[in-house]
Formats: C-alpha cells, sequence, structure tokens
C-alpha cells in the first residue's frame, strides 16, 4: 500500500513548497513596498486633512456668524439706519392679544366645522381631552377677543395716535384710484406702484375685514352663548354665520395676511415689526413714501424753525 | 299537561326492574365478557336509575336482542320528542346520524342528570358549552353550510349575557335555549320560531317585561304588529348573539353609537321611500351642533334617543311622544333648564342646504358666493403680484 502511493505523495509535496514559493514572493514585493507610492499616499491624506478641516471652519464660522446675536448686531452698526416708529406699544399690545385669541380661537373652533376628519378628533379628542375642555378654551379666546375690540375702540376714541390713525384709515377716493393704478402696475401698464401714505388701500381693506369680521363672530358667538335669550331661528342663523365668517376669516389670514406678514420673500420668515413696531427708512421709503416724504418735510421745517428761533433769540439778546 | 302525559308514560313503564339489577347487566355489567359494558353505579347515580335497560334500549331480555337498539326517549318524554321531531336537528338527523345531535347528545346517556342539577350537561350553566361544541365547530358548519359560520355564535361570549351567564355566574341570565327554544330550535325565518320577527319582542319580554310592553306599544311595535316587517324589533337595535350594554361603547345603542343605529333605516332609501319618511333627519341631525359634538366623541349630548325616547318612540303628533308640542319644552329641559319656551318650539332638524329652514340657509348662500370671490381674488393679487415681481428682477 505505502509503496504505490508514493509518487502520489511526492507529486503532493512538489505542488506544495512550489505554492510556498509563490506565496514568499508576493509578500516579499509588500515587506519591502515602493518609496515613491508611499510618499504619494502620504500627500493625499495630508491634503484630504487640509481640506476637511478648512471646510469645518468655514461652516463652523458661518454658523458663528448667523447665530450669534453680538454678530449680528456688529452688521446692523456696519449699516446705520435710521428707523420710524410705526406701531406704538399700546397698538402692538392689542394685535398680540388679538392673535392669541383668534390662534385660540380657531384651534378649538375648526374642527366643529369638519368634524369628521382625523386632525379635528384629534384635536379636540386627543389634544385638548374632549368638547367640554375645547368649548371653555373657546370661551377664554372669544373673552379675549372681545376684549380687544372694547379696547381698540376706547383707543381710537381717546388716545391721540388712535384718533389720528384712525382718521388716516377712513377710505377715500384715492384708495380706489390706487387699487386700479396697482392692477396696471401689475399688468405692466405703469413703471411703478402707486405712492402711499400711511395706510395703503391694502392695508384699509385689512383693517376693515377685521372689523366685518369682529362684529360677525362676536354677534353670532354671543347669540349661540346666550341662546336662551333669542329664538331658535336665530341661533341657527348665528350659527350658520358663525361657522362661514370662522372659515372666511381663518382663510384670509393664512391666505393674506400670513404671506403679508411671513411668507412674502422680502420678510420671510417673519417680519418683526409686530414685536418692534419700527421701519427702517428703506422701508418707509418704499411701502409708505408719502408718509416718508410728510416726516422729512415736517422736521426740516421744524429745524427751519428752530434756527430762526434760535436767530431770534440771538438778535433779541443782542 | 306535558307533566301529565309524562306521568302516564312512566306508569306504564312501572312494572320494570331497577336498571342495576337488570339482567342485561349479567354480560353487559362487565367489560371481561366482551359485551359492550355499562357501569352499574354510573346508571345508579343517574336520573333513570329506577329504570330497567329495556325501558330505553328497544330490545327484549326474553329472546336477547331481537327489537332495535334506537334509544326511545319519547316513549316518556312524549312532549319534548314531538318538539324535537319538527326541529332542524331532526331533519339534520334523517342526512347525517352521527352529525346532528339526539336526545343523548346533549342529555348524556347512561349518566344522564336531572335538569336542575348542576351537573347535568343541560343544566342552565352548562347548556351553552353543550350547543358550541358543534356550532362553533368548524368542520361542522362546513359540512352544513346552512348553518351560521361560528363568529356569529361565539360573538355570544362576549355579549351581555354570556358574560353574565358565563363569566359572573348570574344563572338568570339567559343560554341558547331560552331563546331559541329547547328541543325545537326553530330557525328564526320560521313563522313558528320564537325568534321569528314578530316573536322577537315577546322573547325578550320574558326577562324585559317592562321594556317588552313599552315597545309593543311604540311606533315600530304596533307597525310590526300589523305587519310591517321592515319595522325594528329588539334585535335591530340591540343585536342579537354580540348585545351589548348601553353604557359600553361597542354598543349600538351606547350614546355616541345611536344616531349610526337609527341611519340603519332612517337613512336608508329603501325604508324612508316606502314608508314616506322623511330622509334628511340623520343628516340634518348631523349637521347640528348634537351631532358634530356626537362626531367629536362627546356622550352627554343629545342623541336621537334623548329626543325621540328609546323603546317609546311614537310618531310626533301622538300626545306621548317625547317632541310632541305639549313635551317638546320638558324634553330639551332634560338638559337645558334655561331654555325658553320660544327656543324650545322652534324648528329642528333644520339644515343650512334647505331653503324652508328660514334664514341659515340664506347665511350659507351668501357665505358660498362671498367666500369665493374674496378667497379668488386674494389668490388672483397674489398671482399678479408675483409675476409682476419676476418680471422686474
Amino acid at each position: 500500500m505505502t509503496d504505490s502511493s508514493n509518487p502520489a505523495e511526492s507529486k503532493r509535496e512538489s505542488l506544495i513548497s512550489e505554492l510556498a514559493e509563490d506565496i514568499v514572493q508576493d509578500a516579499a514585493t509588500i515587506a519591502e513596498p515602493d518609496e515613491d507610492r508611499l510618499e504619494q499616499v502620504d500627500e493625499m491624506t495630508a491634503e484630504a486633512r487640509r481640506r476637511l478641516s478648512f471646510e469645518v471652519s468655514v461652516l463652523l464660522n458661518e454658523a458663528v456668524t448667523k447665530l450669534s446675536p453680538g454678530r449680528a448686531y456688529e452688521e446692523r452698526k456696519e449699516t446705520p439706519q435710521r428707523t420710524f416708529q410705526r406701531f406704538g406699544v399700546n397698538f402692538r399690545l392689542q394685535h398680540a392679544l388679538m392673535f392669541v385669541s383668534v390662534i385660540i380661537l380657531i384651534i378649538t373652533g375648526m374642527p366643529l366645522k369638519f368634524p369628521e376628519l382625523a386632525i379635528s378628533k384629534f384635536i379636540i379628542i386627543d389634544l385638548l381631552g374632549g368638547l367640554q375642555n375645547s368649548t371653555l378654551i373657546h370661551r377664554v379666546g372669544a373673552v379675549g377677543l372681545i376684549i380687544v375690540g372694547v379696547w381698540h375702540l376706547f383707543y381710537i376714541t381717546f388716545s391721540r395716535d388712535g384718533r389720528r390713525d384712525f382718521f388716516l384709515m377712513m377710505p377715500r377716493p384715492k384708495d380706489i384710484k390706487n387699487f386700479f393704478q396697482t392692477l396696471l402696475y401689475f399688468f405692466g401698464r405703469r413703471p411703478s406702484p402707486p405712492k402711499f401714505g400711511r395706510f395703503s388701500f391694502i392695508e384699509k381693506f385689512d383693517y376693515w375685514a377685521v372689523y366685518w369680521g369682529m362684529v360677525i363672530m362676536i354677534g353670532s358667538g354671543l347669540i349661540m352663548w346666550f341662546k336662551e335669550w333669542f329664538p331658535k331661528y336665530l341661533f341657527d342663523i348665528g350659527r350658520e354665520a358663525h361657522s362661514d365668517e370662522g372659515l372666511l376669516a381663518t382663510l384670509a389670514i393664512v391666505i393674506w395676511h400670513f404671506y403679508n406678514v411671513h411668507f412674502n420673500p422680502d420678510v420671510f420668515p417673519m417680519s418683526w415689526v409686530w414685536w418692534h413696531g419700527k421701519l427702517t427708512e428703506d422701508e418707509m421709503k418704499h411701502h409708505h413714501p408719502l408718509e416718508y416724504a410728510e416726516i422729512m418735510e415736517s422736521q426740516s421745517a421744524r429745524i427751519v424753525e428752530e434756527k430762526l428761533k434760535v436767530a431770534d433769540t440771538e438778535e433779541a439778546t443782542e | 299537561m306535558a307533566g301529565i302525559r309524562f306521568l302516564v308514560g312512566a306508569v306504564l313503564l312501572s312494572a320494570t326492574v331497577l336498571a342495576a339489577d337488570d339482567p342485561c347487566l349479567k354480560c353487559h355489567g362487565q367489560v371481561s365478557t366482551g359485551a359492550p359494558a355499562v357501569d352499574p353505579a354510573v346508571l345508579l347515580n343517574s336520573v333513570h336509575a329506577e329504570l330497567g335497560c329495556n325501558d330505553c334500549h328497544n330490545v327484549n331480555p326474553e329472546l336477547r336482542h331481537v327489537g332495535t337498539h334506537d334509544v326511545l326517549c319519547g316513549r316518556c318524554h312524549i312532549d319534548a320528542a314531538e318538539a324535537y321531531g319538527v326541529s332542524p336537528h331532526m331533519h339534520g338527523r334523517e342526512v347525517s346520524v352521527e352529525d346532528v345531535p339526539g336526545c343523548v347528545t346533549c342529555h348524556g346517556g347512561h349518566t344522564i342528570l336531572a335538569v336542575d342539577d348542576p351537573e347535568s350537561a343541560v343544566n342552565h350553566r352548562n347548556s351553552v358549552s353543550v350547543c358550541i361544541k358543534c356550532h362553533e365547530d368548524a368542520s361542522v358548519t362546513a359540512k352544513f353550510t346552512q348553518l351560521p359560520k361560528p363568529p356569529m355564535i361565539k360573538a355570544y361570549e362576549n355579549s351581555v349575557h354570556g358574560r353574565a351567564l358565563m363569566t359572573e355566574g348570574n344563572m338568570r341570565a339567559p343560554a341558547c335555549t331560552d331563546c331559541h327554544g329547547g328541543h325545537s330550535f326553530m330557525p328564526s325565518d320560521q313563522p313558528e320560531s320564537p325568534l321569528y320577527k314578530t316573536h322577537i319582542a315577546a322573547t325578550c319580554g320574558r326577562c324585559h317585561e317592562e321594556i317588552a310592553s313599552h315597545y309593543t306599544a311604540s311606533v315600530h311595535g304596533s307597525a310590526l304588529a300589523k305587519g310591517t316587517l321592515e319595522s325594528p324589533t329588539c334585535t335591530n337595535c340591540h343585536g342579537e348573539h354580540d348585545i351589548r350594554a348601553h353604557l359600553d361603547p361597542t354598543s349600538k345603542v351606547f350614546a355616541g353609537n345611536v344616531p349610526r343605529t337609527c341611519s340603519d333605516c332612517h337613512a336608508s332609501e329603501k325604508v324612508v321611500g316606502k314608508f314616506g319618511l322623511k330622509a334628511d333627519r340623520i343628516a340634518t341631525f348631523n349637521e347640528s351642533f348634537h351631532g358634530t359634538a356626537i362626531e367629536l366623541g362627546e356622550t352627554t349630548v343629545a342623541n336621537c334617543a334623548s329626543c325621540h325616547g328609546v323603546h317609546d318612540i311614537y310618531p310626533q303628533s301622538d300626545e306621548r311622544s317625547l317632541i310632541h308640542t305639549v313635551n317638546i319644552e320638558k324634553t330639551c329641559g332634560s338638559c337645558h333648564d334655561d331654555l325658553p319656551q320660544d327656543f324650545a318650539q322652534g324648528q329642528v332638524h333644520t339644515s343650512a342646504t334647505d331653503p324652508t329652514s328660514g334664514g341659515e340657509f340664506y347665511v350659507r348662500k351668501f357665505y358660498i358666493w362671498f367666500i369665493s370671490i374674496l378667497i379668488l381674488a386674494f389668490v388672483l393679487y397674489r398671482v399678479l403680484e408675483y409675476k409682476r415681481r419676476v418680471k422686474r428682477v
């Protein structure tokens, strides 16, 4: 048996030794690497590291510049602009109470117009814990809105700013003219939009739309709240009007007002006028050129007057 | 009557010997003989302890096994046998004896106990398990396709009746036989069945007496009595095997589900059209604040039954009706105690899409135009503004 297996055994051994030689040869090239190639690899890694650190530092720099309030302040200081106080504290507080109330009213009210939608059920049942809670919250919002309404009536009666703005808000023939001029401008028949004073026709429309909305919503809401004082058909009318006007108000706020103050590319993501009440000189020139001119005129007139006064007193003392 | 007939049957057999002393047991009383064996102790324990083998097995002990081997319960239990004779089980046995229950299948053979014995298979406590042995067996329902499928039967276990009987051990709760009848088990489409539509109220009324009398007098009950089979009876609103307590949110008569249950008929064109009912009752309810509130999960608010009554529903023209002019104020007042008469007498089930509803119809009409035009104008204005802005850039 052993004799006959010998030739096969030796053939195997020779094969193994051949393979081993091959392996040793391959290993030799690895053990003695090509110096040039190694250098190349080193250079490449160094380059990659440099670029990476550069990109990271640029990113960090940008982030710091954008997020740091100090930097933003510095930038603003670099390009100083005169600001104009458009809305006083009183008016801004009215607006704040109004939008808080309206947001509450929309969230607790809209689901009742579309009760079959899953989101309505989620808001009323899961978020607010049932209709009894949501109707209570709705009444809290309603009280807020009523307070704003009454507050504003006092404001336009007893406050000097309020009285002035209310008279400036009155619709005039000029507004109709401005409207058609704007259309002409949109259709390219005018090189520039019409020049507005303190309130453009759009702002007047917004203001009076809120008047209309407040009267309908508060009126119909009170009819439903105190239904025992009214006949059933008035309740039905009130409910329908409340529901439809509520939808209109929500759509107007989302499509019209949110475009003005949020989605408009000039102010995106939000105009901060509701917070600080200020307009820059550029904004004044651009959106309210007539008011700007008026202010400038009265200011220069005042300066002239003051100078004259100084001259007069100087003369008198002499 | 049944008692007398039973007595007569029993007396005829009285001359026989006690089962345990029966000569048959010489062979059948012990396993070693190879004959089918019966334990004499079991016989003595059974309700039939005083009967001899021959009383049930129609064989002549003198002549040994001559005669049929059938068990002849009907010789004493004449009424039961008669009822069973017309039952679907009897008809089924003509097709397949092995699959369809005879007396012994439910009551037991030599082990048979009195029905009021708690150990008896057909005692109230145990009888459900006897029925479901076949009726919840898919292989049985597959063979007899006219049978209801097991899930329908199984629903009983979660029903208010099933839970009361099987979980809480309330012996007054109904088992299968209480509604379906014992022995005869008529299918509900047979006019003799206790579950035929016109008999259901009486069947349920055996326990729910007062409710059944309210229902029978109501518009639904009287219509059904006149032969209007579309008119609902107990099961149409409450369900059948799956009947639930009205406070269970899965119940068909749970406050939040009542409008949907009523809508089965009152929003069905087939029913509404045939009987000239007002077709918009469910839709107008859903449109109302009550309907909106129910849709949003509020159950304290009025549903159909709150104003129209539950079992005692009458037409509005009937003075007993909760919504009759003389009662409407009190009905509204059960929730709204501050509501003046003016309000209560106002039109209910109004709709903003119905001109006869008055003001709200015109308000809706106005707003449809008003909102459409305004929103269109807003969007148009923005589009024009945007196009101009792009042009300028």
